[in-house]
This record gives structure tokens, sequence and C-alpha cells, in this order.
């Protein structure tokens, strides 16, 4: 089957419509291809004028429409828009770390941490403003489904973006546990998110949703069994409630990335030599099945893609493991410091 | 002992110095000026082995000192004085963007500025690194550092007077509630970011003149210029004098 059938849209994305993305970290390959292919992708939290373009991804900037770093599942991404509409209480925790502080919610979007709680407090509430400002005047919000396993507040169910304790924070086994989401969890907090979107919206035009799922395995499980079995998991169900919800709601579509990246017929190398992060050449296919799917202009995109990779390639960072880690993933940083493994 | 202070409108005050004789003639150093205005500077690249000025035009034309300085080979030195490095803040008196475009939330950004991003210090720390980097002055401090084998010395650039803590339109104060606190962490940011860029290049750093402020970060009112606060007065330049003998000899 020629690359142009893999994926049938069901509806153009058109050069007005404003565009938001989220999700785990192969989302942050999408939001810079549309950039690339002249779709207005919007930033609500952009970053400062002043900011060399190569320090963009050190200060979490420049990743998705706002800063929130990477938002592994649905419901982490539920309880973020709850929060920004006040639909749920304000997240208050602040983790001290050498004498810094950082956001439970954010813990490694920057690098240093603040000097101050209520510098934390102060950068929560501007990033709430961003969050509630996009679902309100977004036409297409591109999300990426990531994982289902996620670590939570044992008094509320507020999930974190990672466990604590790994990159920052402490574990502590009273206030903290482990919950593997399920087909249900992940379909229904999907549906909570939707009818969120549906009542806060400043028109009449119903919020989009383009799904993927991310082709990145699991670097380890906290489910008690092999990281390739948590991995299959995860992915299954995800890949099926993005099914599902694309299959009821013409509002919602779904973009086999996921498919194009792990489907044993390929003859393109699909991941790097750690065998996780997905290598450019596959990235290239995806975006290329998107866009083609979406009638971009192929002679443009792809002037469109060379002038991205010129702007990637004066940074220092030039070989294709290191050009693929420029992508923030905070699974990455697991991999280094995290106590967990398979 | 030959030596060049090529600097920009902050080399003003060895100058008068100089002229005023608040520094003897007899100091050992023979001083030659090159002088382009700009906080940001000095304006010059290096041509045949001479100081090139970048901008002859509009306000970066040079003031020299003696006439034919602009003629001499820069290896006709023994030393050469970058003066002075750092311009972060220009007070009441001048704008300064590294200041105005974004905000640090630990000290308390005045609540008007609610479409001014907020920017972690980290983040601050740098944009002001990446800003000091592109500023003509540290340019032309790395062209002199790959063209000159002589010794070359910066000199700070001149802290605030202390009378902004008193004023209402000192841009700072305008910003954020704990100006002062901004102020130091601004200042502070930039010395070490001065000292570690010389360390790293083996350039010499001549030291401040210790002066007591009202303030960490400041210089007393007493010995600075009224109309701006930014610029010394001549006293001061007679320090920096001192300091730049006592490097040399």
């Amino acid at each position: 089957m020629p690359a142009a059938d893999f994926w049938r849209p069901k509806w153009q994305i058109q050069k007005t419509d404003k565009i938001a993305t989220a999700g785990s970290c192969f989302a942050q390959h999408i939001g810079k291809r549309l950039r690339g292919a002249a779709f207005e992708v919007l930033d609500y939290e952009p970053p400062p004028k002043d900011l060399p373009a190569s320090l963009h991804g050190k200060h979490g900037y420049s990743l998705y429409s706002a800063r929130h770093g990477n938002i592994y599942t649905v419901r982490q991404f539920l309880q973020l828009a709850q929060e920004a509409f006040g639909e749920a209480p304000a997240n208050s925790e602040v983790w001290e770390h050498g004498g810094r502080f950082v956001d439970a919610l954010r813990p490694t979007l920057d690098p240093e941490g603040h000097g101050t709680v209520e510098a934390v407090h102060l950068h929560r509430e501007r990033h709430l403003g961003a969050v509630k400002r996009l679902f309100q005047t977004a036409d297409i919000y591109v999300f990426t489904l990531g994982l289902t396993e996620s670590w939570e507040r044992v008094s509320d169910g507020r999930v974190y973006p990672v466990c604590p304790g790994t990159v920052v924070g402490r574990f502590d086994d009273t206030q903290h546990r482990f919950r593997n989401q399920t087909f249900f969890d992940a379909y229904e907090d999907f549906l909570k998110l939707r009818d969120l979107a549906a009542r806060h919206r400043w028109d009449n035009n119903q919020l989009r949703f383009m799904l993927t799922v991310s082709p990145v395995p699991l670097t380890a499980t906290a489910a008690g069994c092999h990281v390739m079995q948590a991995t299959v998991y995860s992915k299954s169900v995800l890949r099926a409630v993005a099914g599902q919800l694309a299959t009821k709601f013409d509002d919602v579509d779904y973009f086999p990335a996921y498919e194009i990246i792990t489907n044993p017929w390929g003859s393109y190398p699909a991941y790097t030599s750690n065998l996780r992060s997905v290598a450019e050449e596959g990235v290239d296919l995806v975006m290329e099945t998107f866009l083609r799917a979406q009638g971009v202009d192929a002679g443009r995109r792809k002037a469109d893609l060379a002038a991205e990779s010129v702007t990637f390639a004066t940074a220092p960072e030039a070989d294709n493991d290191e050009a693929a880690s420029t992508v923030v993933c905070e699974d990455a940083l697991l991999e280094a410091f995290g106590p967990r493994s398979a | 002992m030959k030596v060049l202070i090529a600097g920009n409108s902050q080399a003003s005050p060895l100058m008068l110095a100089l002229r005023g004789n608040l520094f003897p003639r007899d100091s050992g150093l023979v001083l030659a000026f090159n002088v382009t205005p700009g906080g940001t500077g000095p304006h010059f690249g290096i041509e045949n082995g001479k100081l090139k000025v970048l901008d002859h035009s509009g306000p970066y034309a040079p003031h020299v000192s003696p006439a034919d300085v602009a003629d001499m080979r820069i290896s006709d030195f023994d030393a050469i004085v970058v003066s002075a490095l750092g311009f972060v803040d220009g007070g009441f008196a001048y704008p300064s963007t590294l200041v105005s475009r974004t905000v640090v939330a630990e000290f308390g950004p005045k609540p008007a500025l609610g479409d001014v991003p907020m920017i972690s210090q980290s983040c601050f720390r740098d944009i002001l690194s990446t800003a000091l980097e592109s500023h003509p002055g540290f340019r032309f401090l790395r062209l002199l550092q790959q063209g000159y084998t002589g010794r070359i010395l910066v000199q700070p650039f001149p802290y605030l007077s202390d009378v902004m803590i008193d004023r209402a339109d000192w841009r700072i104060r305008r910003q954020y509630e704990d100006a002062l606190g901004f102020h130091e962490y601004l200042n502070g940011t930039r010395d070490n970011f001065l000292e570690r860029l010389c360390t790293t290049t083996l350039v010499e750093l001549l030291p401040r003149p210790q002066l007591e402020a009202r303030a960490p970060f400041f210089a007393p009112a007493a010995i600075m210029s009224e109309r701006d606060g930014l610029h010394p007065k001549p006293e001061y330049g007679a320090l920096v004098l001192e300091g730049i003998r006592n490097a040399v000899l």
C-alpha cells in the first residue's frame, strides 16, 4: 500500500485553523513539523524574544502550545484543563530541591527551579491562563497519547508527570501510588475533557481533536511485568481508546503515527540506536503522510523542512542520536536516574 | 608602559581624571584613548593591526587622544584596557530591553505587567549571557584576543548610582516590588558572567573601586553623575586608573 493510503483524514485542516499540540514527547515532532509546513500552531507561552532557539527546549519553550512539558496520560491532560477552568482545586504542591522549588506537576520544565514557592505559584497561574485560552480558542487539538502508567497523589488522585522522587521530589508511599489506567479510565477521561472543552468555547465552533499514539516504547515499568509486556499493554489500550473515540465522534480523528513507525513492513529504520527514540526517517514518513493527506504541496513542504533542518543544524547537537535527543523526554531522564527497572 | 584604553563612554571619567590631574602624569603609564559612544561598545574591529571603528557615522563617531591614536598599531601598546564591559541597566535615563522585555517572578513583578513574559532565573541568566556576548564590546574583546599578543584587561561596567533607590522613574523600580532584589540579582549575574569569561579566556578583570554605597551593587551618589546616575565622575576614573597601574606595573 502506498504511504499516501496510510491515512484518510476525516477533515482537512485549513491554513486558518488554529492548532494546539500536547502529549508525550513524540508530539514535539508533530508541532515542529506542522509549524514548518506553515500551519498556524498556537504558542500561548512563547519563548522570550532574546532567548536563542537552541535554548528553547532547555527552558521548556517551543515544545507545545503551552509550557506544560510532556503530558503522558489523558488524565493528566484532563486534570490540567480542569484546574485551568477552576473545576478542580489549584495545585499548590511544590517540591524543594537543593534550596530551589519546582512545580510538582511540571518538575523538569525549569532546569534550576525557582527561588521561592511564591514564584512557582506565579508561574503556574500564568501557565493555567495559557491553557485556558488554548481550550477556548484553538480549532484543533493534536494530542499524542503516551502512557497508561501513572503516579498519583493519594489524597485526591492528581496525576504527576513523573514518579515523585525520580527526577526531583521525594517518594512517599503514604502519599503517592501507582496506577495503571485501563481502557475505561482513559476513555472516560477523554469524554470529560471533550465535554469541558465544549462548555468553555469562546465561539460556537466545536474543538476538534486529532489523536495519535506515541510509538516510543516504555523505558521502565512499575506494573510488575516485563517492560515489553507493559509497553504492549499501554499502547494497545491507548490505541483502542483513540480508535473508539474516532469511531464514535465526528470531531475526533485518529492519525496512525504509531502504526507507521511500529509496523513490521517498513523498509526504513524506525528507531535510532537506542531502540527507543524514533529515527528522523520515521518522523519524516509520519509527517509526510500527515501533510500529504492534508493536501500540503510536497515541493513547498520540502522547502519548509529544509529551512527547518538548517535551523536545527546550526545547533551543536548534529548527529542522529543527539538530534533525536533534542526532543525533550522525561523518560530519558528516568532511564538515567530512575530507581525503577523491569 | 604604553596602555591603550579602548572604550565606550565609561572611559570618559578616566580621561577627565587625567585632564583634571586627579591621576599623576608621571605614573609610569603612557595612556592613549580610542573611545566610541554607546554602553554596549566599544564598537571596534581590527584591520591591518589597527583599531577600526565599525561605524564612523552618527552616534558611534570615535573620540581619541592623542589625535593620531587611530593610526597606531595595537602592537605598539604593552597593554590594552577594554573599558567598560557589562552594560545591563541604563537606570532612569536609558532604556534597557534586557530589563524590560521579561519579568522574573521572584522579585514581585508589578501586576500591570501581566502581558510581559515571566521567566525563570536560569532562563534570565541565559538571556543575559547571550545578550552580553552579542554586545559589540564583547565581540571586540574576542577579536582582540585573536589579534593581539599583549596584556588585555577588562574594566567592569560601573554600578549605578545609589540615587536609583529613591527614583520612581528607575525602570526596575517601575517593574518590581522588590526592585533592589532584582538589581542585586541582575548585577550579580552579570558579574559572575564577567568573572567566568575572563577566567576562561585568561583576560585580566580589573577590580572595581571599593566604594561604600547605600545598598549592594550600587555606587555612592557622590561619585556618580547627577544627570544619569550611570556615568561616574572623574574621581571614579582616577580610581580605575590606579587599578590599571597596579595591574600592569
